[in-house]
């Protein structure tokens, strides 16, 4: 069967839902196709073993994998099989189970190459358009997706226009006045943490009931500003948007210049037809670089809008790790262990003292840290206690003592640090022509490479993190900055840039080669700011959709 | 039973899913036919776990979650195996040491054994999978099976997020 329509976007998540929620909109008839399934705001439990432990919302490895290469130290590739990089198969993409901690790229972030140069090993580059050009559509997620924060002072505040964030921020715990205070005597600026969830009920949302588990986890009150509740289901209610889950796209066809259906299989494994004016392509930047290259034919052998050659270069993650102190009960006064033991709210502070910092005369670009309490769910929080400091297994009175006292008397602060992810020749994905998932399709395989220049930067970070922690009086820090990719903060992949030659994407995230083929997930960032993804993404998704719209209200 | 040297192999890519909408106290409904498995499981979690708060681990239907977990085919079907075999590997090693089984061992050889076994990569990788199990019995929604009445909840002052699930999603 084919189905037709104006728009057709694979993939449901933060990148393709801006696109859906424009058109419908605008009138335009818009289909998406969603590998995974379809959920409501009542099926989303707080149910640890289902989420966080068997992976309700990720495929079963099983069926469906990567394959990851590594490097060792004499650039000897290693390769391993059954690789999770699945984020959130399901309406609404991983933004579903994001934490919502939101900031804006800097206009330093667009022209990385300008404003620090070379860095030997990486291909970094300026994008094409600046920080003007993104802002008002940073602004209109805020209004329209829904961001809340308190603008303050800081050495690195980007220029907004308008004076502050259109939702007051969200329930803050007390130790945000502990961080406040011990960065104030420490010299540093803390800020209040933009985050993508609305405090109270307003665009035809619940507001945040503070409900213990909200990373991980899908939202149950529609507070989380994600892609389905914030745009898909406005995006359905205007009879313009149907939404078809339970779909994997496995090739989009093409003719010399144009794109001319898409394929999917159903549920059943039965295969389907879609027809469109223009196609967009979100399905997450490992993904969508993964179809693409699954998609070639005789006009692009290797890989659809692939004459460049770089489909799939230039993968990015967010660099940094984290860290983490205990504040211990014995050190507090009743009323701070009681107001410790204060659950659901928010910790909400960020610093961005060093987004740029100079360093042994040179400069460098920095980054964010964000502070937050260890993550809510038990189980990771009891099996943290299993080993001694000297790595031995313990069990029985030590074990419990050191239990109840990780639960009851005590309260663990986390930070993390992001900064930017070098992109190399040696971070990249392709197809495995050995490996298929379970629909024969071969799987996508990801050569991971941290630049040493992203751990330094990340050190440097954590450093100053440390500081804050040793100023709340926590015992036990410690920091981990290490190379290891963060799966769910993924981007690059398929660059865009004015020159056909070493980019995928036009300005307008169009593909040089098919002339009505988007790609708007995070593929199109040559660097990635310091910053996580989301807000940019759905923020130029948003301006991708109104150059489509335009030209379609033009008929070119 | 897999070579466990190919396990550690595999171990990396541990991977689970889960199907939706499964009769709720699948876990505790489960059967299993080897009794011996959950004897030894029984027995070993008595031992880590009752010296301290023991009145926890006899109410937490420990036996009943582990049935489910080894029929849980969104854990892998080799990570199944290893549970299991991993009380027999216990048990092989109880009978080497000290010609009985581990069943039979007083509270004191249990000790030095699980000690032992803890220093060898193998003992130490499936302790840390049966404490994980556990803690899972212990901290899981009550509809799951274990956790009879949040017991494993009020033992740490545990706050669970909301809303609760009020079906097995797995
Ligand atoms: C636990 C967690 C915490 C996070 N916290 C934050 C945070 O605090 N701040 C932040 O900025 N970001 C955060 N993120 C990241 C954020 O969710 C992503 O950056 C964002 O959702 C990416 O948007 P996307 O559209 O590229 O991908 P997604 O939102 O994942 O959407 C892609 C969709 O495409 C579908 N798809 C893939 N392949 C196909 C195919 N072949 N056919 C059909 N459909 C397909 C997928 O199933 C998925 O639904 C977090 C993510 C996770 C998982
Ligand atoms: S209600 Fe609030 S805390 Fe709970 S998941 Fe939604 S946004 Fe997060």
């Amino acid at each position: 069967m084919t189905t037709k329509a104006d728009i057709c976007i694979i993939g449901s998540g933060a990148g393709g839902a801006p696109v859906a929620y424009t058109l419908a909109k605008a009138g335009y008839k818009v289909v998406v196709l969603e590998k995974g399934s379809l959920y409501d705001e009542r099926d989303f439990k707080k149910d640890e073993i289902a989420v966080s432990r068997r992976s309700l919302f990720t495929p079963d490895l099983k069926d469906e994998f990567h394959m990851v290469e590594t490097l060792d130290e004499e650039g000897k590739i290693t390769k391993e099989g059954g690789w999770n990089f699945w984020n959130g198969s399901m309406v609404g993409g991983s933004s579903n189970l994001m934490s919502g901690y939101f900031h804006r790229m800097k206009p330093n972030d667009f022209k990385l190459y300008s404003a620090f140069g070379d860095v030997e090993g990486a291909n970094v580059v300026d994008w094409p358009i600046d920080y003007e050009t993104m802002e008002p559509y940073y602004t209109k997620v805020e209004e329209v997706v829904g961001v809340s924060g308190k603008m303050v002072e800081h050495p690195f505040r980007e220029k907004r226009s308008t004076a502050d964030f259109p939702y007051p921020p969200t329930w803050e715990h007390p130790i945000a006045k502990w961080i406040d205070d011990s960065c104030s005597k420490l010299g540093y600026f803390a800020m209040p943490t933009p985050r993508a969830i609305i405090p109270y009920d307003a665009l035809d949302r619940r507001g945040c009931s503070y409900s213990n588990l909200c990373g991980s986890y899908g939202c149950a009150t529609g507070a989380k500003s994600h892609a389905k509740s914030a745009l898909l289901d406005k995006a359905v209610c205007t009879n313009n948007c149907t939404i078809i889950a339970d779909a994997f796209v496995y090739k989009i066809e093409s003719e010399k210049t144009e794109a001319t259906a898409i394929h999917y299989y159903d549920k059943d494994g039965s295969s389907h037809t879609v027809q469109a004016k223009i196609y967009i392509l979100a399905a997450q930047a490992i993904e969508s670089s993964r179809l693409l290259l699954n998609s070639k034919n005789s006009h692009f052998p290797n890989g659809l809008a692939n004459s460049s050659g770089e489909v799939g270069k230039n993968l990015i993650f967010s660099a940094g790790g984290s860290g983490s102190g205990r504040l211990d009960f014995k050190n507090l006064t009743q009323e701070q262990q009681d107001s410790l033991l204060l659950h659901g709210a928010f910790v909400n502070r960020s610093l961005q003292d060093w987004y740029e910092y100079n360093k042994d005369g040179k400069p460098y670009k920095g980054g964010t840290i964000d502070f937050l309490f260890e993550h809510a769910n038990a189980i990771p929080r009891a099996l943290d206690q299993v080993y001694d400091i000297n790595g031995d297994l313990q069990w029985g009175k030590t074990l419990s003592k050191n239990l109840h006292h990780a639960f009851e008397r005590s309260r663990v602060i986390t930070f993390e640090v992001f900064n930017d992810w070098m992109p190399t020749d040696n971070c990249f994905v392709t197809v495995d022509e050995e490996e298929k998932d379970k629909w024969e399709i071969p799987v996508g395989k990801i050569r991971l490479y941290g630049h040493p220049q992203d751990l330094k930067v990340g050190n440097h970070l954590a450093q100053k993190a440390v500081e804050v922690l040793k100023g709340l009086g926590c015992e036990d820090i410690s920091s981990n900055i290490s190379a290891a990719p963060p799966p769910n903060l993924v981007a690059g992949g398929c660059r865009f840039g004015t020159d056909p030659k070493h980019s995928v994407l036009d300005v307008n995230c169009k593909t040089h080669d098919l002339k009505n083929l988007y790609v708007t997930d995070a593929s199109f960032m040559p660097t990635g700011g310091s910053v996580p993804y989301t807000w940019t993404i759905y923020a130029n998704s948003f301006r991708v959709a109104d150059k489509i719209l335009e030209r379609l209200q033009n008929n070119v | 039973m897999i070579n466990r040297r190919d396990f550690f192999q595999y171990s990396g890519m541990v991977g689970v899913a889960v199907l939706v909408g499964v009769a709720a106290k699948k876990y505790a409904q489960s059967n299993n036919p080897s009794t011996e498995t959950y004897k030894i499981i029984e027995a070993l979690i008595d031992h880590m776990f009752a010296d301290s708060d023991g009145y926890v681990t006899s109410q937490l239907n420990v036996v009943g979650y582990f049935k489910g977990v080894l029929n849980d085919t969104r854990i892998s079907i080799d990570q199944r195996h290893y549970l299991i075999n991993g009380t027999v590997w216990l048990d092989e090693t109880a009978e080497e040491e000290y010609d009985k089984s581990f069943l039979k061992l007083t509270h004191d050889e249990k000790e030095r054994l699980l000690k032992k076994i803890s220093m060898l990569r193998w003992g130490d990788s499936w302790l840390y999978k049966v404490m994980g199990y556990y803690f899972e019995t212990a901290f899981s929604d009550p509809i799951y099976g274990g956790n009879i009445n949040g017991v494993g909840w009020k033992w740490l002052a545990y706050e669970p997020g909301f809303p609760r699930p009020n079906e097995v999603a797995i």
